[in-house]
């Protein structure tokens, strides 16, 4: 018989292999016999052969005869064996309902988690918008290269000129700076804060959106004295209207300047830009003073056929040296993003963040499962060489385990699946409501069949591991041996270090979690300096069709201050230009030392402005560091002044005293001011990071903007006063109320609301990681003292003490569970930089967090070691020497 | 003295190996063993001709086969008899038996043989 035959007996019952077995035996049985009876192996040999006859023509009769049968197999027979494997399957599996069901269960979390999480990651990052070729389209804006300002918009007019211009870019439309803000809006005899932006009429045009049903904004649109309308998003329709399909014509009033607007369209699902923009307006008409638009925009424009993003950007950076002459050109250039890119901004490093980390776990729970069933591979060991011996080809037992494999596959799977559902739903319930994209989240099949189809295949390809391993010889032995012997040291060496591998990636999850807990703790308590306890914001809305100049919006504050200043509970009140944590929403200016030229001053940084009554301080709770605060006597006719930050104050005299020293402002430096005092940087209007500051008294205000929010410092609970406050705000005068009134706590709880949900995602899959991977520990260590019983009974016989038999086996569980945190921590010094955007004052390498990381790995290590390692000390050495099995 | 495979007709082979399953569920080998004790090695067939043999009679459903271990661990394929080959076995055996009494009557019928 050829001996490549017995290799090919791997996918189906090897005929030749067959025939050539049952001949064989017979004849050595007949030698065997022979050789009993006296004669020489050769002439025994002779002897049966002659006996036999011609062995040859027999075996090729007997093949052929098998062959014609082995084809003649029907369907239906195919079907019930393959029900019959189903069901040994269905048996095997039940035979061991721990392993199975930690089988199923480890693959279920890995996958529900990797699902819930690749779905929102699919939503917000992968998903197109309804919008043609979105790749080709730029969103660009102007920055000052020292980064002071972060976006310099263009006159509108500038806009127009460069959108004639352009070379690099087919179509550009603009809208409003910093995109859209959000206003009062009545319809419906409802009324409610929208986000609402101001665009070209060419603008859907540009980005290629078509309306769901009605029209877009068109260019006639968009001209003085056209008819006003407006788009509305998909969510606004869904959420004002109740997706009633007459809603085309409908009346929008806006509070501020009560202009009333027709609906003519809406837009798709999905299309929220600028901004988180939810209403879109044509922007001259209502940006005309005395004949000229004075919008300030950014732009978004369609790439030409060759022309990168960088392109646009070098040709707009050219341009900016013609637009402003306030800034000479050297200092601002032109930055171009990608629309996807833009609309997602800062959310980007999180989702990839979290992809990573469901990406982690579900390696973990892939290693955890296959580490079971190697271990169920050997214990099973056995029965496998017995089937092997009774002419199960490795196809059969293949089929069988993959039969089983495939089973706990797919109960993981369904299991996987549902928990994944929930986990997306409470993903969507706990997020800030201003994650971008959030409402485009939905089920993607072939997401879901994806991760099945990988924890799958990698099930089944662990599960034949065993079966491949194994070889005839193998076999044999084990048949022998018993158990105890057929552990080889290569699967175990496997073992182990799918279980090191766990703990290293264990490792990595749970840096990455406590890393940005702690920067979720350092926000929230990082210290405001000032004080915040029954603080109260207030954000008004004005007419400002009635007060349409700033001496009447200054005479509407002052006499709301005075009402709201009468209120009981109130103690004192101050306006403010903007709510808390507006960051790049506030108002920022740059002036002139006293000496600097025009030229020198626009070098100057960028500071934050405050318009404030002397309240303010004391409102705020805000001291003096040097000089005086303002006093009621800083008015209109007396001498300007101002008090500035500390670093405002080093940073515009640096090494002098800043009392006394002046500003200059305005487009000619026709106005100056003086410092009186210096107060420390606060963080309210950003809360990661506090600016230098400007505050000028209102009184004194040569501004063309005013403030429309008040600080309320009151004597009780600030939310007690709110219903009174509302009352004296709409007394004070026509045309204000009050649009938002919240402690400031509130707004506080929103600034950490992003920082939080990440912690709290983070330490889900971290909490995930470290259990499976200490389950995984426990499992091969338990079973390490199983196989090495026999040994160590051996060793206690001769004279070890249980306490040296325990330790050897702790020693052994230490060193796996100490070389993974090793990997593991190299690991996570390499990657961890890719954290930093998500991190706030904690280094992505800080050595506490890491240090804390390790030994809480360790530990977890020693105490998975624990429970095998003092069952290893109370084997008896005895029983354990003869045991079998 | 061994009689070839070409002497005896196939149905015999058959119903030597049915009986020799009746006896004992053996393998190929037991089976030439038992036909070598029971005929005092009388009949020494050509051990290769069993197999097909067994093969032709596993096609009728007379007889079914399983790997097995053999007593010193080998594999081995063992056959033993289904109820159609016992009830198969019991026909033929009638049937040889008042054949081999006929030919018995004729070896003895005038004239004899010295």
């Amino acid at each position: 018989m050829k001996q490549w035959r017995r290799y090919a007996r791997f996918w189906r019952q090897d005929i030749h292999a067959d025939v050539d077995d049952e001949l064989r035996f017979h004849l050595e049985a007949r030698i065997a016999t022979y050789e009993a009876d006296g004669f020489s192996h050769d002439d025994a040999v002779r002897m049966a052969r002659e006996r036999f006859g011609d062995i040859d023509r027999v075996a090729g009769e007997l093949v052929a005869h098998d062959r014609v049968q082995h084809a003649r197999t029907s369907i239906s027979e195919r079907l019930v064996h393959g029900i019959r494997l189903t069901r040994a399957a269905a048996r095997s599996v039940a035979r061991t309902p721990s392993f199975s069901l930690t089988a199923t269960l480890v693959l279920a979390i890995g996958l529900g988690l990797s699902i819930a999480v690749f779905t929102v990651a699919d939503a917000l990052l992968l998903r197109p918008l309804p919008l043609s070729d979105q790749n080709r389209l730029v969103a660009l804006q102007g920055e000052m290269r020292d980064h002071s300002l972060d976006n310099v918009p263009l006159s509108l007019a500038s806009a127009r000129e460069f959108s004639r211009a352009t070379k690099t870019l087919r179509d550009v439309a603009f809208f409003e700076y910093e995109g859209s803000w959000l206003a009062p809006v009545r319809a419906n005899d409802h009324s409610a804060r929208f986000q609402i932006a101001l665009v070209s009429g060419n603008y859907f045009d540009v980005l290629g959106a078509s309306p769901l049903f009605g029209r877009a904004l068109q260019p006639l649109d968009d001209v003085p004295g056209s008819a006003p309308v407006v788009v509305i998003s998909y969510d606004t329709w869904h959420t004002m209207f109740g997706d009633n399909r007459d809603v085309i014509g409908k009346a929008l009033t806006l509070e501020q300047t009560g202009v009333t607007y027709s609906i003519v369209g809406v837009m798709p699902q999905g299309l929220r830009y600028p901004n988180r923009a939810e209403l879109w307006i044509p922007i001259t008409p209502i940006t005309m003073v005395n004949g000229s638009s004075t919008a300030q925009v950014d732009l978004v424009g369609r790439l030409t056929s060759d022309a990168t993003p960088a392109d646009a950007a070098y040709e707009l950076t050219a341009f900016f040296s013609h637009a402003h002459a306030s800034r000479p050109a050297q200092d601002v250039r032109a930055i171009a993003r990608r629309l996807p890119e833009a609309i997602l901004g800062d959310t980007r490093p999180a989702v990839i963040t979290f992809a990573a980390a469901a990406a982690l776990l579900l390696i973990i729970a892939c290693l955890n499962v296959a580490n079971l069933i190697l271990v169920r591979g050997l214990s099973r060991s056995r029965e496998m060489a017995v089937r092997s011996a009774l002419g199960a080809s490795r196809g059969q037992i293949i089929a069988q385990l993959l039969t089983e494999n495939g089973m706990l596959a797919l109960a993981g799977g369904a299991l996987g699946v549902g928990f994944g559902t929930m986990a997306v739903k409470a993903l969507l319930a706990l997020a800030p409501h201003d994650t971008p994209l959030l409402d485009t989240v939905r089920f993607e099949p072939r997401l879901l069949g994806g991760a099945i189809a990988l924890t799958a295949g990698a099930m089944l390809l662990f599960g034949i591991a065993p079966a491949l391993l194994a070889s005839r010889a193998d076999a044999q032995a084990a048949l022998r041996a018993g158990p105890r012997q057929s552990a080889s040291r290569r699967s175990r060496l496997v073992r182990e270090l799918l279980v090191a591998a766990q703990i290293a990636l264990a490792v990595l999850v749970l840096a990455a979690a406590a890393l940005v807990g702690r920067s979720m703790l350092n926000l929230q308590h990082a210290d405001l300096h000032f004080d915040e306890s029954r603080l109260l914001i207030a954000e008004l809305s004005v007419r400002y069709d009635e007060y349409d100049d700033v001496t009447k919006q200054l005479a509407l504050i002052d006499a709301v201050v005075a009402q709201v200043r009468a209120v009981p509970g109130v103690r004192s009140v101050s306006p403010v230009l903007t709510a808390p944590f507006s960051g790049a929403s506030g108002w920022d200016a740059q002036a002139a030392t006293d000496g600097q030229s025009a030229n020198d001053a626009v070098r100057n940084p960028v500071f934050n402005l405050e318009l404030v009554t002397p309240d303010y301080f004391a409102t705020l709770g805000i001291a003096a560091r040097r000089g005086r605060l303002l006093i009621p006597s800083d008015g209109k006719g007396s001498e300007p002044v101002m008090v500035v930050s500390e670093s405002m104050a080093r940073r515009y005299w640096p090494s002098e005293n800043p009392i006394g020293k002046r500003l200059l402002l305005g487009q000619h430096q026709e106005r100056h001011a003086t410092v009186v005092g210096v107060v420390v940087d606060t963080r309210y209007r950003d809360l990661r990071d506090p600016r230098a500051t400007v505050y000028f008294p209102l009184a004194q205000s040569r501004f063309t903007f005013v403030p429309t929010a008040l600080a309320i410092r009151s004597t009780t609970s600030p939310a007690s006063v709110i219903p009174d406050l509302r009352r004296a705000i709409g007394a004070a005068a026509r045309g204000v109320s009050l649009v938002n009134a919240a402690p400031f706590g509130t707004f506080q709880d929103g600034a950490v609301a992003q920082p939080r949900l990440h912690a709290f995602l983070l330490s889900v899959f971290a909490l995930s990681a470290v259990i499976l991977a200490g389950v995984g520990l426990f499992a091969t260590m338990a079973t390490l003292v199983r196989q090495r019983a026999h040994e160590l009974g051996v060793r206690m016989a001769l004279g070890a003490t249980s306490g040296q038999v325990a330790s050897l086996m702790m020693r052994r569980g230490c060193v796996l569970a100490v070389g993974g945190v090793v990997v593991g921590l190299a690991m996570a010094l390499m990657t961890n930089r890719l954290l930093s955007s998500l991190l706030y004052d904690v280094a992505p390498t800080d050595p506490a967090t890491l240090i804390g990381v390790c030994v809480v790995l360790v530990v977890i290590g020693l105490v998975a070691t624990l429970v095998p390692a003092r069952a290893s000390a109370r084997i008896d050495p005895l029983v354990a020497m003869r045991s079998d099995a | 003295m061994p009689i070839g495979s070409t002497d005896l007709l196939q149905g015999t082979l058959q119903i030597l190996i049915l009986k020799a399953l009746f006896a004992e569920s053996t393998h190929g080998f037991g089976i030439a063993r038992w036909i070598e004790r029971t005929t005092d090695d009388v009949l020494a067939i050509e051990e290769g001709s069993l197999y097909p043999a067994l093969r032709r009679l596993e096609d009728k459903g007379f007889i079914a086969s399983e790997w097995g271990l053999s007593e010193n661990n080998r594999r081995a394929r063992y056959y033993s008899l289904t109820a159609a080959g016992r009830a198969h076995l019991r026909r033929e055996a009638a049937a040889w038996t008042r054949f081999s009494a006929a030919i018995a009557r004729v070896m003895r019928a005038a004239p004899a043989l010295s």
